[in-house]
């Protein structure tokens, strides 16, 4: 319960400080950009002209002034609400990816099919086979043998070596 | 050769079997992926984009132009239908479309106007772009790197003010793009640069897997929150269509005409202009007509509003094309996809597209014809199961686009590398949007920052590192007239917000 509070009060700042947490990312990658910019990859060469950081640091140093205005204008901005509802599709998508390491895509799309629509959005059978056969159909019929794309097989691949 | 016999030289390479099912192919995608609500022109294209890789260049530009265009057709029917639009341009038509079909007991009509004034405004637009995009490219060849710079940088800009509620971050995120696309190689000197040591990113940020995930599996994460939402079934019209009674009578197809044409021009104009696109051009048709005589007031069911939106965003659509092709300068979010697809095939849109590749240009074009066509007759023909399609639930369809999403980012890259890519894209991109940001304007610059790049290199080489060159060109200096407009706009408006407030 405790820890319910706690990272709920923790996305709650982070939800409530958005306005101002941009820009200052933003801010951060573009003094990245100006210091490798012109640090390491150079910015003018006399007789050459632009060297390799002489755009990225211009356009850093625009990023970085409007940064800065924004974060200055950002007091009245409003602030963004998310559903943690949302985030759901993110944690689908990585329970898919970390499955193919394991029993490999094919398998873990058709796994996640059926869990995403049987179970979390509990659909009939009828319309979670559907479904199912028509994703299946996608990524091995047009994928795999029209595109001749090799999907990866996880550890399935060193059972059967 | 004049434009009408390129033109017709376009149909010869259009008419081939693989590129009519194909043009097929997209306008029915395109009518499904409009019609749905929530999903998007901009999102249908992006997760068709690995499908292409099979095809040449003219087949694949031809089924994602086709998807792109029919999909202003799709959006008026959940527009017209269930009150709901598909996509935006299709929120005016919502405000004729849906008193016509319910409360008049007109829906057949309703979609069929909604059709009729697709085509008539979309053919008036290819007209225009046929005349236009070569045209624009001729002016194009007298365009120097410095004139090509400011231009390139008044488009990115003003796709940023123009999207969007605050152009302050339209343009942030017009140079996150811009960084994200410094990642990788020097265009110049083929050095290494931003690539933190890692090996996949020496190859840069990959394209596709970027898109998708900023346009479609952030499109994912926003609609997890309304996929419950059902279809308010008193709102929704129940009347049962038919082909033969969704036919206007004669009097009906007068009404429609008028508006339509005026529409059609306006649109096309609109539709040229960069971050303008085909929303603007709808509400400007609109706002226009009813300046004119109708039969009913507008707002009430009126066949004249129905009419001025649609031919306008179709218009629009088609209008679109002319600085993609000729100058390379994408006007939307869509266009930015469809350019950014141009350049993974080894095609670069610009003025010399129309020379050097005029096969692919005047196919491109005439595939538009042909799609307008196709996808008219197909509209027309699934108005009696319209409504089965709309109300596919929004659960069903985020997996099956969640499984595309990694699937298609996977067959890029060959490697987990480009979903992680579309994974991180998409996860900002959703904070981003949420925070008031808009993404379109990202994804433009993103595709367009190693041409801004390297014209701006051989700018400064011309003259030795001295700014004043963009001053001197009378061209590059009315750019920039109208950059330092654009930017500094917001930066005055809110200095007097901020002393207003005080």
């Amino acid at each position: 319960m405790e820890e319910n509070t706690t990272k709920k009060s923790f996305f709650g700042l982070v939800s409530d400080h958005l306005p101002q947490i941009i820009p200052i990312c933003t801010s951060i990658m573009s003094l990245i950009w100006i210091f490798l910019g012109l640090s390491k990859y150079g910015f003018w060469d006399e007789y050459k002209g632009p060297k390799t950081g002489f755009f990225p640091t211009i356009i850093a140093f625009v990023m970085l002034a409007i940064s800065i205005f924004a974060l200055v204008t950002s007091k009245n901005s409003a602030k963004p609400e998310f559903d943690r509802e949302n985030w759901m599709a993110a944690l689908g998508m990585l329970s898919m990816v970390l499955m193919s390491y394991i029993v490999g895509m094919e398998l873990s799309i058709l796994i996640f099919m059926i869990l995403w629509l049987r179970v979390y959005e509990k659909c009939t059978w009828k319309v979670t086979a559907i479904t199912t056969a028509v994703v299946m159909f996608i990524v091995i019929g047009a994928f795999r043998l029209w595109l001749g794309i090799q999907f990866p097989m996880g550890l399935f691949s060193l059972i059967l070596g | 050769m004049s434009n009408f016999s390129m033109l017709f030289n376009g149909f010869s390479v259009v008419f081939t079997f693989q590129n009519v099912a194909v043009c097929l192919l997209g306008a029915i995608l395109g009518l499904i992926v409009g019609a749905m609500p929530g999903i998007g022109s901009l999102a249908g294209v992006a997760l068709l984009l690995p499908l292409t890789y099979k095809f040449n260049p003219t087949t694949a530009i031809i089924l994602l132009g086709s998807l792109y265009y029919s999909n202003m057709y799709g959006g008026s029917f959940s527009a017209i239908l269930l009150n709901i639009p598909g996509d935006s341009p299709a929120v005016m038509t919502m405000l004729d479309g849906y008193p016509m079909a319910k409360k008049k007991g007109r829906p057949g009509q309703a979609l069929f106007t909604a059709n009729m004034a697709s085509f008539i405004g979309g053919t008036i637009g290819m007209i225009i772009l046929t005349f236009l995009g070569p045209g624009l490219a001729n002016v194009g060849l007298h365009f120097g790197p410095q004139d090509m710079t400011s231009l390139l940088l008044v488009a990115m800009t003003s796709i940023g003010w123009l999207v969007g509620k605050n152009p302050t971050q339209g343009v942030i995120l017009t140079m996150i793009g811009i960084l994200l696309a410094c990642i990788g190689m020097d265009p110049q000197s083929g050095a290494p640069r931003y690539n933190f040591g890692n090996m996949y990113l020496m190859g840069g940020v990959s394209f596709v897997p970027f898109v998708i995930g900023t346009v479609g599996f952030s499109q994912v994460l926003r609609l997890m929150s309304e996929r419950n939402e059902k279809v308010d079934d008193d709102k929704m019209v129940k009347q049962k269509l038919t082909i033969k009674g969704s036919l206007l009578s004669l009097h009906d197809f007068r009404r429609l005409l008028p508006p339509a044409i005026r529409s059609g021009i306006l649109g096309t104009f609109v539709g040229v202009l960069p971050g303008a696109g085909a929303t603007t051009g709808a509400f400007l048709g609109y706002a226009m007509n009813k300046a004119f005589k109708s039969e009913e007031p507008f707002g009430t069911g009126a066949i004249e509003g129905i009419a001025s939106c649609e031919a306008a965003n179709n218009a629009a659509a088609a209008g679109a094309f002319a600085p993609l092709l000729a100058l390379g300068i994408p006007g939307s979010g869509t266009g930015a996809v469809l350019l950014g697809g141009l350049m993974m095939w080894g095609l670069n849109p610009g003025p010399l597209l129309f020379t050097n590749n005029p096969d692919f240009a005047w196919g491109l074009i005439s595939s538009l014809f042909l799609a307008n066509l196709l996808t008219l007759m197909i509209a027309i023909g699934v108005i009696p199961f319209l409504i089965k399609i709309l109300t596919v639930p929004v659960k069903v369809i985020i997996p099956v686009v969640l499984v595309i999403c990694m699937v298609g980012s996977y067959a890029n890259t060959y490697s987990m590398y480009g979903v992680v890519i579309m994974i991180v894209s998409g996860v900002v991109s959703y904070i981003c949007e949420k925070s008031g940001y808009s993404t379109a304007p990202m994804l433009l610059s993103f595709v367009l920052a190693p041409l801004l790049e390297s014209n701006m290199r051989k700018a400064f080489i011309t003259s030795q590192g001295s700014v004043s060159i963009f001053f001197t060109s009378p061209i590059s200096c009315t750019f920039m007239i109208i950059l330092f407009v654009i930017v500094l706009t917001p930066v005055i408006r809110g200095i007097l917000k901020g002393v207003k407030n005080k």
